[in-house]
């Protein structure tokens, strides 16, 4: 073979193989390279959330509309539900539409991201054995259409909050501050689910179940009960103390429930980073096994 | 001199277990999951029950400027090998050292959304291929005109056929400039002209990357492209080493050990042995044997240049028949050109008319068929000229070479003289 004048690239990068690689690198070491590749995968994250954003809705009549419809269906059914007094929502302090829209869009984030990133590593199984790309980038698509569905939520909300004449406190300035660990908590919960989805196919089915009960046990929809097996559940749900504190916050400016709001901070951190530890390790371990 | 920098892909004694079950896949992939999340360290090279190697101790090199090729049979572990290098699966013993971006030419129009356009899609695809954006703009329209999709780049994709669809994924993936390139049975999509520009733009890679692997079945394409050879057989390595020698080991261990009985009747002649692959059959006619022989009546599947071939076909007949045609050829196995082809018939010199029910033999030889060094495959149909009913439809799997002293070009191979004379 002749050899002639090549254009030598090089790139400097070196990868190495071997069984355990990701634990050989210790502790410490593999948080580096986990930090290193939430940059690496940025790039692509956001190339496949502008995919399955702009296919979501193309060729369908009502495009958008429909992140709306579902919660504002939900929303009337409680307010006729309580009208008719089918339901005791017990005391709040602000309209009750306004509560329920405020209510159904915190828990929207919730449910949407943890479904979102539960069913990505699944429905994205043939690349995975294909290919070789940053697994981390399939999270971000559904926490950007979580996120992005929370928005158009939000401007509903305000359009409320003016037709009742509501006027939030001043430490609605909080707010996005408050949304932190609830993101964290549900991707956290999100990484654990989408291995398990993986390899179990029957995931997704458990998780409608299991977000049906949680939304009805967690205050959502209605105030904080006082007393008996909610209240004793409740005692124990991070999510009331992250729902409740966030309407609070928001709308009267009371900040009660302290502690726990603390623990289940704490929680939502642990969660997500041992989620997370556990997203990387498993990903580069089960391409042979989905 | 061969300094250490010079390799750019280092296989060490590399090895891949698979669970044959789901229910292993579930169970082990849930103890493993678990097992590393909690730091502790796996004993990969251990079996566990239901498991099996399907890549055994590979060790290899590439070399910058290389191209390794990787041959085998079916299951013999290529595309897992290739799957190692490329940092999919992890290996389960050994270790693999990659110096140099990878990309890869294995799934054409991965992340490929079928609601959106061509247009968006070249952006996702190249994306999931590692090229950013800033490259993506530069390069789009080249990859549209490789693609030949200019007027249909705004069209969705489910609009697409599947050679618009194959040309375009296949388009974006050779615009990648990675250092290392590896290459997985695709060079065979869309049509001649298509597979011509694949080409031309491969060699265009060949010259910028630091190392090409190409895995592949197609021989020609192998021996134009490849320097080295690894010859996988279930895992294990066979050959590694020089192309040629590689292809021709290859033919060799197909011929000898992968014979495949197609007939339970043990009793043919003691100097044929049982080599057929079969893609249309009938139950009146029963080919028991099907194949290639020097002039001694030795089978063979290399022949030297001019040498002596024969095609011989064993078959049972299962009820009397009125009369009886075959048609042997030999064709091209790159370009799939028929270079002999004979039917019975041409030469009335045999009776095969009234055959009563029983076992027989043809044979048709060719002195000197003048074939070019080059590899090429059998093929045998076997009718009835008065009903029409074709009985037997083969094509042979089994390849053979005509090897010759040096490369001569074209299909015909005949004695030439040149001359180079000024003219006043």
């Amino acid at each position: 073979m002749i050899k002639k004048d090549r254009q030598e690239k090089d790139t400097g990068i070196i990868n190495f193989y071997e069984p355990n690689k990701d634990l050989k690198k210790g502790f410490f070491g593999m948080w580096n390279v986990m930090f290193r590749e939430v940059g690496a995968s940025a790039g692509l994250g956001w190339r496949l959330f502008l995919r399955d954003f702009s296919a979501k809705y193309r060729q369908s009549s009502l495009g958008y509309l429909w992140t709306l419809i579902i919660p504002i269906i939900t929303v009337l059914t409680f307010i006729f539900l309580n009208k008719s007094q089918v339901l005791n929502i017990g005391e709040i302090d602000i309209p009750y539409p306004l509560f329920a829209l405020f209510g159904i869009t915190i828990w929207g984030i919730i449910q949407e991201t943890v479904v979102g990133v539960s069913l990505v590593l699944d429905a994205s199984v043939g690349l995975v054995r294909k290919i070789n790309f940053p697994k981390l980038s399939l999270v971000y698509s559904p926490v950007l259409i979580a996120l992005v569905n929370f928005f158009i939520k939000i401007v509903i909300v305000i359009i409320l909050c003016i037709y009742f004449g509501t006027v939030p406190s001043i430490y609605a300035l909080y707010f996005p501050i408050l949304l932190i660990p609830i993101f964290l908590l549900s991707i956290g919960i999100g990484f654990y689910f989408s291995i398990v989805g993986a390899i179990f196919k029957d995931v997704a089915n458990y998780l409608i179940v299991i977000f049906q009960i949680l939304m009805l046990v967690t205050p959502v929809l209605y105030s904080a009960p006082q007393k008996g097996f909610f209240l004793t559940i409740n005692r124990y749900n991070p999510f009331f103390y992250l729902i409740y504190t966030i309407r609070d916050v928001t709308f009267i400016g009371e900040f009660n429930y302290r502690l726990g709001f603390l623990i289940s901070v704490i929680v939502c951190i642990v969660i997500f980073l041992t989620g997370w530890r556990f997203y990387h390790l498993a990903t580069s371990r089960i391409a042979e096994k989905i | 001199m061969d300094t250490d920098k010079d390799i750019v892909v280092k296989a060490k004694n590399i090895s891949k277990k698979f669970c044959r079950r789901v229910k292993h896949v579930m169970l082990y992939g849930s103890q493993d999951v678990i097992k590393d999340f909690f730091g502790v360290k796996s004993k990969t090279s251990l079996l566990r029950n239901g498991e099996f190697w399907a890549v055994r101790d590979l060790s290899f090199e590439l070399r910058k400027g290389e191209t390794l090729g990787i041959i085998g049979l079916n299951g013999s572990g290529k595309s897992t090998t290739l799957k190692m290098v490329n940092g999919i699966f992890m290996p389960d013993n050994g270790c693999i050292e990659v110096r140099g971006r990878v990309g890869a030419l294995i799934e054409v129009g991965a992340g490929f959304h079928p609601i959106l356009t061509g247009r968006e899609n070249i952006y996702i695809n190249g994306s999931i291929l590692g090229m950013t954006k800033k490259e993506l703009d530069k390069k789009f329209d080249e990859i549209v005109d490789f693609a030949e999709l200019r007027d249909f780049i705004d069209t969705p994709v489910k609009f697409y056929s599947s050679g618009m669809f194959i040309r375009l994924g296949f388009a974006v993936a050779v615009f990648c400039e990675p250092e290392i390139l590896l290459i997985d049975e695709i060079l065979s999509v869309g049509d001649i002209s298509f597979q011509n520009k694949a080409f031309k733009r491969l060699y265009e890679i060949k010259e910028k990357a630091n190392g090409i692997i190409y895995v592949g079945h197609n021989m020609i394409h192998i021996r134009n492209m490849c320097d080295k050879i690894l010859v996988l057989d279930k895992g294990n390595t066979l050959f590694f080493g020089d192309t040629t020698d590689g292809i021709k080991f290859f033919h060799d261990f197909v011929g000898k050990t992968k014979s495949v009985v197609i007939s339970d009747n043990e009793d043919t002649g003691k100097n044929f042995k049982r080599r057929y692959f079969s893609n249309y059959s009938n139950s009146e006619i029963k080919i028991l044997d099907f194949g290639l022989m020097n002039e001694k009546f030795e089978v063979q599947n290399l022949f030297g240049e001019h040498e002596t071939i024969i095609q011989f076909c064993e078959l049972e007949l299962k009820l009397d028949i009125e009369e009886l045609q075959f048609t042997f050829g030999v064709s091209d196995e790159a370009d799939r050109f028929d270079c002999l082809r004979a039917i019975s018939d041409d030469d009335s010199i045999l009776n095969l008319k009234n055959l009563k029910k029983g076992k027989y033999r043809i044979l048709l030889k060719y002195s000197d068929p003048h074939l070019t060094s080059n590899i090429y495959y059998s093929t045998l149909s076997v009718r009835n000229p008065v009903t029409g009913e074709t009985y037997e439809r083969i094509i042979s799997a089994n390849t053979f070479s005509v090897i010759g002293g040096y490369r001569i070009r074209g299909v015909v191979a005949t004695e030439r003289n040149w001359d180079f004379i000024k003219l006043e």
